[in-house]
């Protein structure tokens, strides 16, 4: 097993020491001063010892043979430009061994394009071009454009991976998309500009009245995140028809914001809040009084509301709460339950809790979920593991199973194949072993799930309307659940698949792996996965566009990727 | 929009977009296609005038910029099919410049165009 080297740093346990060490020590000599001494004795020897050790000896012979002092004096303001743009760990006290790097830098440009790799593999190039001891201004001028051009390439590879990250591609920006960027960019300025505060309330009024909801939604997230959703900027979402909407980041809007959202959006009907932090108890009363048509509510981080509001806000909201949603909350109880589930149960289609610390009653709500139309149900990270066992799953898949359309099970420990069998085969079997109605199916971190259970549920069961499946980190499942699984119904509807940190699949698996809908895949920390594998993903999942394969490392810069498919996380993919 | 990029290729010919100013803002027929409203507009049964397209929601500046846009997504398009790199065009368009007071309006427009 791995352990670091440094695991005592910081506190003051210690090994035994040599008697040299503590010599050493006491003495105050350290290797760091011992090559400092060194270096200002030995300026232009050192260069032939001490390039990095990826350099291969051919190279190192190189070096000796070109006088570096002069090059690089010409070359100071470039490589001043470049290790500024770049990492700054090198100090100045080691310029030379600076100018060694750059020099190599500038030889592997002089050997031609610009790829991704070329600066991680110049050692790999067998030619090295002539040496230049002659300081012609020609010459400084060449080396200096080949600079820029080796800045700019840089700058576009880190462009190009940011894209990626962001999941944005590389075509060409709708005019919605500039024009939405323009107005996030400059709305607090836009604000400060105007003093007049009823500026933008009008304008909206005028304006974005007309526009669809779909654009005031991606105007919303495009606040979000840029953390730009304030007070100020909630404005622009007051008095619209809106009847949905969902803010990614409210941690700058104050309760007051809160009330004027209210007040001024009547007809909200789904309103959805993360991170909402300032979210108060007068907030939340003022959010259920005042929308008369809310229906579904979901909120994170409501911390501040506290267990009596939670009790009184149920009350308000009992005969049209459809859909609630909670998380990151400590003050969410069993009595917050226990009156949410009495006062709302009869209504109840919906349901989401995650993260909620101070929850553990879960088994009071089999008898309560009522409702013959009850369709999502999300139980992520309990704080107890066993209050979320065997038996509270099957009791509420016995209650709702036959019309649940999305189920989430995260991180719930306790569950076993016992679940599976007695709960899913149960209840989600739909009618003839045909279940059209279950669209996501997500069973993350349930590390008792073996491929067992799986097996049988997906042999016995066909999912014929499966757009999402995730088995994160269900790291008992082997090949045989995932190979039942691309033999179901389900493989015709898929669009999702996460089957991260799977470690036991092999490569065999993949053989049978077709599904026609398919677009974004997690293949995280599956070590089997390599170029060939991947190169037949592709090729047998034609609509695939976004593979995650952080953690792959059999996967090269040499994979034959399909046009249209992005990998994300490779580890050749280095900037 | 490419099937419509191959009929219209051949006559050159120019539509106008009238907004709210009553002005003509002259755009090629291929990059006016771009837009799926006006695409629908312009091949309906309904269309008198086949020359110019009324949008009498859609101030004069706002229909410049549109114009601007379309022509240059065009022009794009076209180097892009011609083998270009897309990345680089994708740069370019960070030149493209909405001014601050009609970006709204300009978001307006572009969600009526589709485009």
């Amino acid at each position: 097993m791995y352990r670091s080297r440094n695991r005592n740093r910081g506190n003051n346990i210690k090994g035994p020491n040599s008697a040299l060490t503590q010599f050493l020590q006491e003495e105050g000599i350290s290797a760091e001063s011992i090559k400092q001494r060194w270096l200002d004795t030995h300026p232009t020897e050192d260069e032939v010892g001490k390039p990095s050790d990826q350099d291969n000896v051919k190279e190192h012979e190189e070096d000796k043979n070109i006088t570096v002092s002069e090059e690089s004096k010409s070359l100071e303001t470039s490589v001043d430009l470049l290790e500024s743009s770049d990492e700054d760990e090198e100090s100045k006290n080691y310029k030379n061994l600076l100018d060694i790097s750059s020099k190599r830098r500038l030889m592997t440009l002089r050997e031609g394009d610009d790829s991704d790799e070329e600066e991680y593999h110049a050692s790999e190039s067998p030619s090295v071009p002539p040496t230049r001891s002659e300081k012609d201004p020609a010459t400084i001028l060449k080396q200096r454009a080949r600079t820029k051009k080796l800045l700019h390439g840089r700058k576009k590879r880190r462009k190009r991976a940011a894209n990626l990250l962001d999941q944005k591609g590389e075509e060409i920006p709708s005019l919605q998309q500039i024009a939405l960027s323009v107005i996030s960019k400059n709305i607090s300025s836009w604000e400060t500009d105007n003093n007049n505060e009823k500026f933008l309330f009008t304008h909206l009024r005028d304006v974005l009245g007309g526009i669809s909801l779909d654009n005031l939604n991606r105007l919303a997230n495009a606040l979000s995140k840029n953390r730009a959703l304030n007070d100020n900027t909630l404005q622009l979402f007051l008095k619209t028809d809106l009847k949905s909407l969902t803010f990614y980041d409210c941690s700058k809007v104050s309760y007051e914001g809160y009330k004027t959202l209210a007040i001024f959006s009547p007809h909200l009907e789904e309103l959805s809040l993360q991170m909402c932090g300032q979210l108060n108890n007068e907030a939340l009363l003022y959010i259920a009084e005042k929308l008369p048509n809310l229906r579904s509510l979901k909120l994170d981080g409501p911390f501040l509301i506290n267990e009596d509001t939670w009790t009184k806000f149920f009350q308000i909201m009992k005969g049209r709460l459809q859909e609630f949603h909670v998380s990151n909350t400590h003050r969410f109880t069993d009595k917050s339950l226990n009156s949410m589930l009495q006062n709302c149960h009869t209504e109840l289609v919906s349901l989401g809790f995650s993260r909620l610390d101070s929850l553990f009653n879960y088994a009071i709500l089999p008898q309560y979920l009522t409702n013959e139309h009850f369709h999502t149900l999300v139980i992520e990270y309990p704080y107890n593991e066993e209050d979320v066992s065997d038996e509270v799953i099957i009791n509420i898949l016995g209650q709702v199973g036959p019309t649940l359309k999305c189920l989430v099970l995260k991180q719930c420990d306790e569950l076993t194949d016992s679940m599976i069998v007695n709960g899913m085969n149960a209840f989600l079997c739909g009618t003839n072993g045909v279940n059209d109605t279950l669209k996501t199916l997500v069973l993350e971190s349930l590390d008792q799930i073996t491929s067992d259970s799986l097996v049988y549920f997906f042999s016995q069961i066909s999912l014929p309307s499966m757009e999402t499946c995730s088995l994160m980190r269900c790291t008992e499942i082997s090949d045989d659940a995932i190979v039942e699984l691309f033999l179901n119904c389900a493989k015709d509807s898929l669009i999702h698949l996460n089957l991260n940190s799977l470690k036991n699949l092999t490569a065999k698996t993949f053989s049978v792996f077709k599904c026609d809908k398919l677009e974004t895949l997690d293949l995280g920390f599956i070590r089997c996965i390599d170029d060939g594998t991947m190169e037949l993903i592709c090729k047998q999942n034609l609509n695939l566009q976004l593979v995650d394969v952080f953690g792959d490392n059999l996967i090269t810069k040499n994979a034959n990727i399909r046009q249209g498919v992005k990998l994300l996380g490779r580890q050749s993919d280095s900037i | 929009m490419s099937s419509s990029n191959e009929i219209n290729d051949k006559q050159q010919d120019m539509v106008s977009l009238i907004g709210s100013d009553n002005v003509k803002h002259a755009i090629s027929r291929e990059n006016a296609m771009l837009s799926s409203t006006l695409k629908s507009i312009a091949s309906g049964k309904f269309a008198d005038n086949k020359d110019s397209i009324e949008l009498p929601s859609i101030s004069g500046p706002v229909i410049e910029k549109v114009i601007e846009y379309m022509n240059f997504k065009g022009k794009l398009l076209r180097e892009g099919r011609e083998g270009e790199d897309t990345e680089e065009t994708a740069e370019k368009f960070e030149n493209f410049n909405i001014p601050t007071e009609l970006s709204l309006d300009v978001l307006l427009a572009a969600d009526y165009l589709n485009i």
